[in-house]
């Protein structure tokens, strides 16, 4: 391992040495709280299919499978959820985190660029974490879906599930929502770098800053059109970065198959990858690389305001 | 083969257009030396030592262990080590958790040795920075610092905060097991004192500009101090020495910068002058009165 590979790798361990009770306090307050609520309320009760029809029923599955399916995607998606949120709320505090603290002076006393700690850091939160967010997320979510079905159907339902059956189902919800995350980060970027350089220059105002900025440049005539085109474009971006963005592409497959419940794995394999290939391929476009331009340019504003405070 | 470990020559630094932090200072480090870098608050030894580190840009030549600080910090500082100030240490972290970090990002260091140095010390491996008292702060950082295998050490106010034993045990520590004759050390304080007689060379800065540049030995035959009675004043002011203070004893004494005149050896007795009475020569401001 080269020296800064190990110096990249450290400086990433030095995140989870000083996030990580915040992190996991985050990925596993949904297990917690479900697992310390769940003994109380009363029973619940399905009817044959009710609640729980087109959502997991592409698969013929009994319908302790389908609650199992569907609570171990819910609570999944609530982690997942959970973890974007916090690394939302905490990004622009990360700016001025080893200022603040005074330990940059520390930092900076060795070898590493102010860049490899920016990249680190922002490796870390906006990457990394919500990658082990969905582990943890798919490691509760079945322990919750375990407890779930018990609570609603005994312990004869929980026998009935079939694990198999229920994976290859979510196999390629979980493949695309891992997939969509490094999308999704790259069409955020820009937004959460915009947060942080406002937060280095102007701290506890930055983000309030920032959304009076975009609601001004949004609202003025001058700014009004490519602003709110420009916001559009990118919020896009980032809401289909992680579901299915094409429903022709849905239809299509669903066509060959007659009814979308009734698509084959293979078919539901088969629109994941052509949505995954569309959303790299949006990638290749004017309104993602202007986004890129922008999120080098905070970049390098940071890296500016790191060096004049150390 | 590098001759100098520090090569300076006119180096300026400024903050903005007006302020200027070190003014055309230049001198050389070679190896094996211990050299105290003194000055008043605000004379300019922080930004001389932030810029031999490559944290401020300089106007002039500048060269620390045959590189350019500026253009390649992150290798200038694995192979050397640096304390830019006490209380820097990360709050959040554990004892064992800094010597795990300092272990990826310097090559150089020796996590056993930190550990062994920091035994020494009443702090413990899985102690968090933030329960630790200022003074144990310090310890952590000089035990961290110490245990990087440098050529060269620079340690700005490294002490502050320390008690005399805990200063003592660590300028011990550093002259004793950390210099071998190869490496050098570049050290400021205002606790001139005790370091004193550690050093082999002085650095003195004022406003910037400095003043001093000078080894222990040439100043001893340099600098003359000279203790007389009371009734010899007049005769000792008149020569113009660099300073007329009380010495040891209260008797009062005068230091010249060079040998004293014939007839006022006659007046006084020679003794060497300490390096706080140099100091306070060479950097008291001019609107304020002798001390005598």
């Amino acid at each position: 391992m080269s020296v800064a590979t190990m110096r990249f790798k450290t400086l990433l361990q030095r995140e989870w040495m000083q996030h990580r009770w915040g992190w996991l306090l985050v990925m596993f307050a949904p297990l917690v709280i479900t697992l310390v609520t769940l003994p109380f309320g009363g029973t619940v009760q399905f009817g044959p299919n009710e609640g729980i029809n087109a959502e997991v029923a592409a698969m013929v599955l009994a319908k302790s499978s389908k609650l199992a399916a569907l609570i171990w995607v819910m609570s999944t998606l609530s982690v997942v959820g959970l973890s974007l949120l916090a690394m939302s709320f905490q990004i622009s505090g990360l700016a001025r985190r080893d200022a603040q603290d005074r330990s940059l002076e520390f930092w900076m006393s060795l070898p590493g660029s102010h860049s490899e700690h920016l990249g680190s850091m922002l490796l870390a939160h906006c990457l990394l974490v919500p990658l082990v967010a969905v582990a943890a997320g798919v490691f509760s979510g079945l322990l919750i879906a375990v407890f779930g079905v018990i609570k609603a159907l005994g312990l004869a339902g929980l026998m009935a599930v079939e694990w198999g059956s229920v994976v290859q189902l979510l196999l390629p919800a979980l493949v695309r929502l891992v997939a969509g995350l490094p999308l999704f980060v790259l069409w955020a970027l820009p937004a959460l770098l915009v947060l942080m350089v406002a937060s280095a220059w102007l701290k506890r105002w930055g983000v309030a800053a920032v959304a009076l900025g975009t609601v001004l440049l949004a609202n003025l005539p001058a700014t009004r059109g490519p602003v709110r085109v420009w916001l559009t474009g990118h919020a896009e971006g980032a809401s289909q970065a992680f579901f299915i963005s094409t429903p022709d592409q849905v239809r299509a497959a669903a066509g060959a198959a007659n009814r979308v419940e009734h698509m084959s794995l293979g078919e539901i394999w088969g629109t994941v990858g052509a949505d995954l290939l569309n959303q790299v391929s949006n990638l290749a476009s004017l309104q993602f690389l202007s986004g890129v331009a922008l999120a080098a340019a905070c970049f390098a504003l940071l890296i500016y305001k790191r060096k004049h405070s150390a | 083969m590098m001759e100098n470990l520090i090569d300076a020559k006119n180096v300026s630094l400024s903050y903005g257009r007006s302020k200027k932090a070190v003014d055309d200072v230049s001198f050389t480090l070679p190896k094996g030396r211990v050299v105290g870098l003194l000055g008043h608050n605000g004379a300019g030894k922080t930004s001389l030592m932030k810029a031999l580190v490559g944290l401020k840009g300089v106007a002039g030549s500048l060269t620390v262990l045959g590189r350019d600080p500026a253009a390649q910090r992150s290798q200038l500082l694995t192979e050397l080590s640096y304390i830019p100030d006490v209380a820097v240490l990360p709050r959040w972290a554990r004892v064992s958790e800094l010597i795990t970090l300092m272990s990826g990002l310097q090559p150089n260091f020796s996590p056993e040795r930190a550990r062994q140095l920091i035994r020494r010390t009443s702090v413990g491996l899985n102690d968090k920075v933030k329960t630790l008292s200022k003074g144990m702060v310090v310890q952590v950082h000089l035990a961290l610092i110490a245990a990087i295998d440098a050529k060269l050490m620079i340690l700005d106010e490294p002490t502050l905060g320390l008690d005399v034993i805990s200063r003592k045990g660590f300028y011990e520590m550093l002259i004793d097991e950390w210099c071998d004759g190869e490496r050098s050390v570049l050290i400021s304080t205002h606790q001139v004192e005790e370091i004193e007689a550690l050093l082999t060379d002085v650095l003195m800065l004022d406003e910037g500009k400095l003043v001093l540049n000078l080894s222990l030995e040439a100043m001893e035959s340099r600098f003359i101090a000279l203790a007389h009675d009371p009734e010899a004043a007049d005769e000792v002011a008149r020569a113009h020495p660099l300073l007329r203070y009380r010495s040891m004893g209260g008797k009062p004494a005068a230091l010249f910068d060079g040998v004293p005149p014939a007839h006022l050896e006659q007046l006084g007795q020679r003794f060497r002058p300490s390096l706080v009475d140099l100091f306070v020569a060479l950097t008291r401001k001019p609107e304020l009165a002798p001390r005598a």
